[in-house]
Formats: C-alpha cells, sequence, structure tokens
C-alpha cells in the first residue's frame, strides 16, 4: 500500500511549475504587495499539501485560486490596505526585470495591455485574470470568486469588449458595424 | 444585416462562445446563429484574438516566485505527513468523506479523513452521507471514478457546502438493513443505503423520512446483523459518526482492519464493539460500556485533527524486590490542565493522551512552607503519607517541594525576548490577540530595570522590536499593538533571531529568556526537529533560557512544544483564557522567568521490609534511570521562584494480599547464581517507608547537591491528612479518570467531589480550589450528566452550608450556568426532582442566585426506558453547552 505522498512531490512540483507565478501576480493584485503575496502563496501551497486529495484532485486550479483569493483578502483586511497595488507597480517590475527579453514593441503593447485592463472595474479584471492568467473555467471562476458562471460570463464579456474597443480605436465602437477591422496591427 | 442578430454582438454568449465555454447543445444554437452572418464571426475572431492576446500578455507578466526558504517550507510539507503521527500503517491513500447533515444545534466535524475499512477492492472515495435527523445511519458511496454523477438536491446542498466530491443518492423506500442502490453494481459506482432494520423508512433527497413523509428523529439503538463484511464496517464508522454528531465527539479510536471504536464526549459515550462471538456484527454501545480501549488504534480527533499528543502508558506497580529505587525529574509545567480544561468547555473530553496527572497536579498551589531564609537550600522539601483514598489498603505518599519566593523587587533585572508566531493560523480571538493582552499583563509588572525584545516569525521573521528597556513601555505597547497575524510558519530563523538578540542585550545575572508564543504549528523550515533542539540545548548553555507559551486550538502539537521547553530549561504553559494569562505571567511570574534551582531530580529508595509495591503516579516522560540520579550530566527539571512541586506514589504494603498480583508485570525467577537481596538490618530496625532524595544544581552551578530525607512508617488516616493533601488526590483522581487509568481503584465523581471540597476549607487556597471544582462539575456535565446529578445530591448531603454552596457560584456567572445546568439534569432524574428543587431553594435564599428553568417535576410514569432518557438528556445538554 502506499500513501501517496512520494506522489504528492511530484504532484507538487508541477502545480508549482505552472501556477507558482499566476497565483503569486493574483495574490500581489489583491493584496497590494509582492512581499504579503509570497506570504499568501506559500502558505496556499503549503495547505495544499495537507489538504485531503479528494478535495481537491480534479479541481486543483479551482482549489488553488479559491485559496489564494480567501487568504489574500485575509491579509489585505488585516493589514488595512484596502487598495489595490498601483499599477505603475506592477508595470515597473515588468520594465526592470523583463525589457530586455520582450521586444519592444510587444513591451509596449504589454504596457498598454496591462493598462487597460488597470481601467476595467475590479471584478472583471480578476475575472479575466482567473480566466487567461490562471486557465480557469467559467465555472471554476465563478466557484472561486462565489458567484455564478452566468455572472462570470458577463464581467469577462464586458471586460472583453473594452479591451477589444480600446485596442482599435479606429473601430466603430458599436458591434453592429461592418466597416473593415484592422485589428492587432497598427 | 439581420435585425435579430443584433443582440448577439453584445451577448456574452457570443464571448463564452468564443472561448469554448459554452456546452455542445448551446454551443450549436450559437452557431446556427451566426452561419451567415459575417460580422457575427468577425466578432468571434476579434474575441479570440483579444483573449489570445490578453493570455500572452499575461504569460508575458514579470515571473514572481516565492524565496527559497518559503519553497523549502512548501516542499517539507509535501513530505510531512499531515493529519496525526499516530497513524498506523494501514492507511492509504484512500478516504472516508463524511458530509454531516445539517441539524442545527450540532457542532460538527465536517470532514475527516479516515483509513478506510476496506480490506478488499480498490475503492479510490468514500462518501458518506448522514442525515442528521435520521435513525437511518446514511449511505455509503463507494466511488472508482472521480467522474461526476448525479445529486438529489437535498443532497447537492450538503455537498457543496461541505465541499465533498459529487454522489449519487437514490430516492427510495428501504428495505431491511443494507441495500446496495445499483444492482446489478457497476463498475465504477456502488452505492449503498444503510438502513435501520426498518421498512417503514425511506430516503427523500437524501434524508430519511417515515412512510408519511416526516423526518425520522428515532435515536434509538439499533442491532444490526449484516451479512457483508465491508457494509458491516462502514455502517459501524456512520454510527460512529452519528455518535459524534449527537455527542460532538472529536476521539476516535479505530482499529486497523477491524472496527472498534470509542467515541467520546459532549455527554454522550458512544462506541462500537462487535457482539460477542460474531465478527460480523455491531452493536452501538452507550455510558460505561462504550469505554473500552483499543491498542495499536488509530487517533483521530476531529477538528482538532493535527493535534498531537505522545502516547502515554500510566506507570506500573514495580515490586520494591526488584526495583528498590524510583528516579524522576521535577516537572513544574502545567499546560495539561489548561489544555484539558480548553477541551472540557468545548463539550467534550481530552484524548487520554493530552492528560499528563503531573501536570494536572502541578497546575495547583499548596501550601507548602518555603525554605527559612537561613536554610542553605533554595527550596523546602515536605513529605506526607496517608491511607489512598481510592485503595484504603494502600498508603499514598506526597512529595511537595517549594521554591523560594523571591520578593518582586528582589527580582532580578530581566532581559526578555518575546518570539512570536504570527502566522495565518494564529489569526482567532483566543490566539494573537491573547498573546497580546498577555504581554500587556506581563509589561505592567516589569520595571525599569527589564528589557524586552519582540521577534515574529511567519512567512519570514524579523525583529519588530529591538531590545527596550521598560522606560520605553509606550514604545514596547505601541509594538505589540501593531502586531498582526499572516503568512505561515517558519520557525527556524526566528528562533535564531530570538536568541541573537537576547545574547546582544544579555544582562549578567540577570534573567535572560526567551518566550516562544505559538499555536504549535512550529515549522522549522529546513532544519530538523532534532536540530532545533540542539539549537535550544546549545544556547541554553549560555544561558539563555527557553518559555513556551501555547495558545489555542485545532493545531496543538503538544509533545513537541514540551520536549522544546524541556530542552531550553524553561517552563511550558498552555493560556486559554487571560485569567489564565494572568496565572502565568503575573501571579507566577517569579516562577515562570526566574529559575532557583536546576536539573531537580527526586530518587526514592523503599524500604522492601515494609514496601511491597509502589507506583510513581504521573510523571511518565520523566521517568529516569536509577543511575542517571547521580549522574550531574543529565538533564532535568527546574524550579522557578515560589514554584511547588508535586508528586504522588501509591504505596502497597508488605503483607497486602493483592501485593502479589497488583504488579502489572509477573515476578522474574530468582537468580540461580546469586542470593536474592535481603532487607538489612536498618530496614527491619528504622522503622522507616522510605527514603526521599533530592539532587540539584544553583542555576548557573554545574556540581549537584544532595538532600535526603527519612520518612517514617506511621499510619494516618485519610481524614486526618491535610487539606492539600485530600485536595491533590482529588486532582490527581481527576486526571485518572480523564485517563481512564486502570489503576483508578474506587476513585469516582464522588470521591473527587469529596476530596476536592477539602480544598475549600484551606483558606489560602480556596480560590484554585473553586476552579477546580468548576471544571470539575463541567466535566461531570459532559462525561455523564446523571452524575451531575449524583452532585447535586452529594451537594446537597454534604455539611456545606448554604452559603458555602452559594459561594460556588460566588462572583462567577460561568460556574453559575454550569451548576444550574446540572440542577435541569437533576431534575429531570427520576427521584431527583424534588431534592434538586429544594437546592435551588437554598442557593436562592442564601445568595439570590437566579436559577432560570422551570423546574417542574416530570409526569409520573412507568419506569421509563432509561437509554431513550440519557439520550434526551444528552441532547439537551449537547444545547446548552457553551460554545467555544
Amino acid at each position: 500500500m502506499t500513501d501517496g505522498r512520494p506522489n504528492l512531490t511530484i504532484q507538487l512540483n508541477s502545480i508549482l511549475e505552472r501556477y507558482e507565478s499566476p497565483l503569486l501576480r493574483y495574490a500581489a493584485k489583491l493584496t497590494g504587495d509582492v512581499e504579503s503575496a509570497r506570504d499568501v502563496v506559500q502558505d496556499v501551497f503549503v495547505r495544499f499539501c495537507e489538504a485531503d486529495r479528494a478535495s481537491i484532485d480534479g479541481r486543483v486550479e479551482q482549489w488553488l485560486f479559491t485559496v489564494c483569493r480567501n487568504r489574500a483578502l485575509d491579509v489585505k483586511r488585516k493589514d488595512g490596505r484596502m487598495k489595490l497595488i498601483a499599477d505603475d507597480k506592477i508595470a515597473a517590475i515588468s520594465h526592470t526585470t523583463f525589457n530586455s527579453t520582450v521586444k519592444a514593441e510587444q513591451s509596449e503593447q504589454s504596457q498598454g495591455m496591462l493598462q487597460m485592463l488597470s481601467s476595467l472595474p475590479d471584478n472583471q479584471q480578476e475575472a479575466l485574470r482567473l480566466k487567461f492568467d490562471g486557465g480557469l473555467s467559467y465555472k471554476a471562476i465563478a466557484n472561486v470568486l462565489e458567484t455564478t458562471p452566468g455572472n462570470v460570463g458577463v464581467m469577462i464579456h464586458a471586460g472583453l469588449k473594452k479591451l477589444r474597443e480600446q485596442l482599435n480605436p479606429s473601430e466603430n465602437q458599436s458591434p453592429t458595424t461592418t466597416a473593415n477591422i484592422k485589428r492587432f496591427s497598427t | 444585416m439581420n435585425q435579430s442578430n443584433n443582440n448577439i454582438y453584445d451577448d456574452p454568449k457570443l464571448t463564452a462562445y468564443a472561448l469554448g465555454e459554452l456546452d455542445a447543445t448551446e454551443a450549436a444554437e450559437v452557431e446556427t446563429l451566426i452561419a451567415d452572418d459575417d460580422a457575427a464571426r468577425k466578432v468571434v475572431d476579434e474575441i479570440r484574438q483579444t483573449a489570445k492576446q490578453l493570455e500572452s500578455e499575461f504569460a508575458d507578466e514579470p515571473r514572481l516566485s516565492l524565496n527559497d526558504s518559503q519553497r523549502e517550507v512548501v516542499k517539507q510539507s509535501a513530505k510531512q505527513i499531515p493529519i496525526v503521527e499516530t497513524r498506523s500503517s494501514f492507511l492509504t491513500s484512500r478516504r472516508f468523506w463524511m458530509s454531516a447533515g445539517l441539524a442545527a444545534a450540532a457542532c460538527l466535524v465536517l470532514s475527516l479523513s479516515l483509513p478506510t475499512f476496506w480490506e478488499d477492492g480498490d475503492a479510490d472515495l468514500v462518501v458518506l452521507d448522514m442525515p442528521a435527523d435520521a435513525s437511518v445511519v446514511g449511505k455509503a458511496h463507494i466511488k472508482r471514478t472521480p467522474s461526476a454523477t448525479s445529486l438529489s438536491p437535498g443532497v447537492q446542498e450538503e455537498a457543496a457546502r461541505f465541499n465533498i466530491s459529487p454522489m449519487t443518492v437514490k430516492d427510495g423506500n428501504g428495505p431491511v438493513g443494507l441495500h446496495s442502490v445499483d444492482s446489478p453494481k457497476s463498475p465504477t459506482n456502488e452505492v449503498y443505503e444503510l438502513f435501520k432494520a426498518n421498512p417503514t423508512l425511506s430516503i427523500r433527497d437524501g434524508r430519511v423520512v417515515a412512510n408519511d413523509g416526516t423526518p425520522v428523529t428515532d435515536y434509538s439503538s439499533v442491532d444490526l446483523s449484516v451479512q457483508d463484511k465491508k457494509l458491516a464496517k462502514t455502517l459501524a464508522l456512520v454510527n460512529a459518526l452519528r455518535a459524534q454528531q449527537q455527542g460532538k465527539n472529536l476521539n476516535y479510536k479505530l482499529t486497523g482492519g477491524r472496527v472498534g471504536g470509542v467515541a467520546v464526549g459532549g455527554g454522550a459515550n458512544v462506541g462500537l464493539r462487535t457482539k460477542p462471538n460474531s465478527s460480523e456484527s455491531y452493536r452501538i454501545l452507550t455510558g460505561d460500556e462504550a469505554r473500552w480501549n483499543i491498542s495499536g488504534g488509530l487517533l483521530l480527533t476531529g477538528d482538532s485533527s493535527r493535534e498531537a499528543y505522545a502516547r502515554i502508558v500510566d506507570n506500573k506497580f514495580m515490586r520494591v524486590g526488584e526495583q528498590p529505587l524510583s528516579t524522576f525529574s521535577i516537572d513544574v509545567d502545567t499546560a495539561s490542565y489548561a489544555n484539558m480544561r480548553r477541551f472540557i468547555n468545548g463539550g467534550s473530553l481530552p484524548p487520554p493522551d493530552a492528560v499528563r496527572i503531573e501536570e494536572l497536579l502541578n497546575y495547583f498551589n499548596y501550601d507548602y512552607a518555603g525554605p527559612t531564609e537561613t536554610d542553605e537550600h533554595p527550596f523546602a522539601t515536605h513529605v506526607e503519607v496517608a491511607v489512598c483514598p481510592w485503595n484504603s489498603k494502600h498508603r499514598l505518599a506526597r512529595i511537595g517541594i517549594k521554591g523560594r519566593e523571591i520578593e518582586s523587587d528582589m527580582r532580578p533585572a530581566t532581559n526578555l525576548v518575546f518570539l512570536l508566531d504570527v502566522s495565518g493560523s494564529m489569526n482567532q480571538p483566543n490566539k494573537l490577540p491573547l498573546v497580546k493582552r498577555s504581554m500587556q499583563l506581563l509589561l505592567n509588572n516589569l520595571t525599569v530595570d527589564d528589557r524586552v525584545a519582540i521577534v515574529v516569525y511567519a512567512g519570514a521573521s524579523g525583529l519588530v522590536l529591538p531590545s527596550t528597556y521598560c522606560t520605553d513601555k509606550q514604545v514596547i505597547l505601541s509594538a505589540i499593538e501593531r502586531l498582526h497575524a499572516g503568512g505561515s510558519t517558519n520557525g527556524g530563523a526566528g528562533i535564531e533571531l530570538a536568541y541573537n538578540t537576547a545574547a546582544q542585550s544579555f544582562i549578567e545575572g540577570g534573567v535572560n529568556r526567551v518566550i516562544l508564543c505559538t499555536d504549535g504549528d512550529f515549522n522549522v523550515g529546513i532544519s530538523s526537529d532534532g536540530d532545533l533542539v540542539r539549537l535550544i540545548e546549545e544556547k541554553r548553555k549560555s544561558h539563555i533560557f527557553l518559555s513556551v507559551l501555547g495558545f489555542g486550538t485545532g493545531n496543538w502539537q503538544d509533545s513537541k512544544m514540551e520536549q522544546l521547553s524541556n530542552a531550553g530549561n524553561g517552563n511550558f504553559a498552555y493560556i486559554d483564557s487571560l485569567r489564565e494569562a494572568n496565572k502565568v505571567l503575573v501571579e507566577e511570574m517569579g516562577g515562570t522567568l526566574v529559575t532557583i534551582a536546576k536539573d531537580v531530580k527526586i530518587q526514592i529508595e523503599f524500604n522492601p521490609a515494609v514496601v511491597s509495591s509502589y507506583r510513581l503516579i504521573g510523571y511518565e516522560n520523566r521517568v529516569l534511570a536509577a543511575q542517571d540520579f547521580n549522574d550531574d550530566t543529565k538533564d532535568a527539571g527546574e524550579i522557578g521562584a515560589g514554584h511547588t512541586v508535586t508528586a504522588l506514589y501509591e504505596i502497597v504494603l508488605v503483607g497486602d494480599e493483592e501485593e502479589l498480583t497488583i504488579a502489572d508485570t509477573p515476578p522474574v525467577d530468582d537468580l540461580k547464581y546469586q542470593e536474592k537481596v535481603k532487607p538489612n538490618e536498618a530496614a527491619k530496625t528504622t522503622g522507616e517507608l522510605m527514603t526521599v532524595k533530592l539532587r540539584y544544581k544553583e542555576p548557573e552551578g554545574d556540581v549537584s547537591k544532595l538532600l535526603e530525607y527519612p520518612i517514617m512508617d506511621e499510619v494516618i488516616e485519610l481524614a486526618d491528612a491535610s487539606a492539600d493533601f485530600k485536595f491533590a488526590s482529588a486532582v490527581a483522581s481527576f486526571g485518572m479518570l480523564l485517563r481512564g487509568s486502570p489503576h483508578k481503584g474506587n476513585a469516582t465523581f464522588e470521591s473527587v467531589l469529596y476530596l476536592a471540597r477539602a480544598g475549600l476549607s484551606n483558606s489560602s487556597n480556596m480560590g484554585q480550589a473553586h476552579r477546580f471544582l468548576e471544571d470539575f462539575i463541567h466535566y461531570t456535565l459532559i462525561a455523564k450528566p446523571e452524575l451531575a446529578a449524583a452532585n447535586i445530591r452529594a451537594l446537597l448531603d454534604s455539611d456545606l452550608n448554604d452559603s458555602e454552596i452559594a459561594s460556588l457560584t460566588n462572583g462567577n456567572p460561568d460556574l453559575r450556568d454550569r451548576l444550574t445546568r446540572a440542577i435541569v439534569m437533576a431534575a429531570k432524574l427520576e427521584g431527583l426532582a424534588e431534592p434538586t428543587q429544594e437546592l435551588t431553594k437554598r442557593i436562592e435564599n442564601s445568595r439570590g442566585v437566579v436559577v432560570p428553568v422551570n423546574l417542574v417535576p416530570p409526569p409520573a410514569k412507568a419506569k421509563t426506558n432509561y437509554r431513550e432518557e440519557f439520550i434526551e438528556l444528552v441532547n439537551k445538554a449537547a444545547t446548552m453547552m457553551p460554545k467555544q
């Protein structure tokens, strides 16, 4: 008989690889500071190791992000740091550490995209991050955010729409336009 | 442009479609809708493009990583076994999941991981669903694949609530006994409904109902004979769980492979056992019957599932002929008492291994005289021998030690470094906030010569307050105020920082001490427990000592904490309330902070002419080998200023007919090549019972000093013994009852009550005797409600006058409530309604205590079913238990 622990180490490694950074970024967004985010995410992984496999298996990412969110919000409440991290701070991190490895154009666009993202309502930002950084399904996001999948659909739709419109300023904002649209090539 | 299609462009459904979030049917609908709508398809493209870009933007964000030490902590935790240390080898990755019902009053364990009892088959997951209001024991669900299955609405709700995996529950009428729902069994799912032998019941929406649809609430015991071994085992477990629901039990002992259970607490003593001569049928037990021992089993606790206690086996009787010497290290720890009280106040009994009788004894102060001014030794020793309260043929010897008191203005300057656990788990009212208030209490009693530093540890450790003289109390207070919990634990770095801070602010000739405050989740990061103990031992040599203050529940690593404080020449206390903080940090500050003697060992030599065998009560993990007594390199316990230490020996005299059988082990054969040692002249002529020897070192010394006290053999009746003696024996009896000790003899609730009352007559210790009685009465409520009634009767029969009885509630609404509860229960029991009313009146007359219950005697009826009555009382008691 096996007690399943060796498998846990293997599982943990692959999960660290995939989710460490997305969880840290997510937690940093919520707590507003990277150090707190590290504490939170360490805690998430420790809990992950200690939790009953049956409660996690088959929905790992949902579990991770749920625990991460709850812990991060705890920390935020406790620290009284109610505002989200200043987005220029994230952008600054982006610049200093990654400029050299990222093409200038991409970097510009990335900044543009991140800035646009930050202009969205918090809940849309959060849903988009869970969807496109965490790779969660609508249903999983709904569970993390304690809302309905329908509501998640609305948030993501609205967020993406805003981003599309801002990325394509030449485009008529009416979705019914038949104008020939050049996307992402400007 | 088709007008009817206009809305689709701005429909979340289109986004969901583009992102592949729709199911096949909905996706097909959308596809039909946009099939010949170019614009709509463009929008879909756009959405996908934007999504793709966003995805890659996120991926290109700077990669954030944990620090190396954090990553190490995580990796370590993947290797650690997460539940309790006592897991036995049959543990598998299979899991039981249970969903407790939604009973309003139940304070339940929502999920536990338990080993399965399946000896064959290869189930991956077992889900047990237990309607709280049902006599039916629930459903066992064996699921071989994690694929989702359907849920009935009621269960779905519960499943969501309790975070369990999907399962299938089918409504239907229940045939007798156990019944497999899926017939034939599908390869992936086996679902069983576990029914009481009653065909009139059925399951609706996951709940058990009678044929007319009313929920079933009958809790009467069930004899079940089942054919299927696997199911019998499931059933037994479910029953244990149900007992837990009723009684908020926290303790389970389950044997490997076999079903057995002890479920104790919350007023219910319910267990399971196989019927004699039958390995396949199980019976629910109640009351005394249920408390049976299972060895080599698994200890699982409910919401305290991470609490770990080292196993304690009661010291055995030893034959003087074989073991004339008994040697042990003293121990001034008190944590076990407060921890035990925490369980009791929470409505359950502590696991036996959480009860260390010596810590119960030493929790209380006794009226021993301290050493005189001129005495060369820093403590005084008192020995008293009388008839043993729980076995009148035996003697009970009490050895009491009292450390020299140090007046607070004579207290040496103190250099304290608080090492605080501020990990996320400390963020509960009885943890960090209590730590803060405790520190504030202590600070009030420190003077300008003292200094305080604060080091915290969580994800990272840090110096929150550099060592600061108490002239700047405000600075210290505001540092305390700013503390908050968050992150997870890495104690290893913190403890080094704390010691370094203490070393930097070292006060020569003063008290230099690190005080670790934690809930026990002491994750040592990369260093092992052994390394940590070595570190603490190393620092002890530089005269920086360690005290451990435990806080909170659910995570309590009892054995580790005690080990750490022992290694650090420190004491170990558990703080469950501000009152306890006041006791440890203010009333006993001298003892907590100032060590007056270290490595104190006691050795007793028994006179074989008088004593046939003996037993040391408690101190199980403090027993030393006889040769360690004179070995100054062997570490032993410390005594603080004003501390009292009490040890009890139960002694069997020569000539006692029991003497040959009382020892737990058979005698060894006589030696072939040596003569048996015979009592010498001193044994026969001195009339001595035993000689008590003590060794100790001065706090800074390395060479021990020896003290010897011969004790005469005199017969002192229990009635003539000192009040302190009786009180100590009450505490020890209580401990033996809690531990279910095989040596408890005639100790009963009544005898504890009788003995403890002696403490009330001792004016200097009346307060603590009250507190003990208070805890004890509460205990009786949990362990045996009907004995609460017996206590009421004992109170009535006692020679306590009205105001003495009323004084039990003196200024303490909590105790008053508990007495009230005892009264309520007594009033419900046959034949006790009247005396209870009388007692109530006496209390009211004396102190005007209002007993807010309607004491209508129960209507006369035919001999009631005692069991039903009992369970009703238990349920009633459960609702009255204070929430923790």
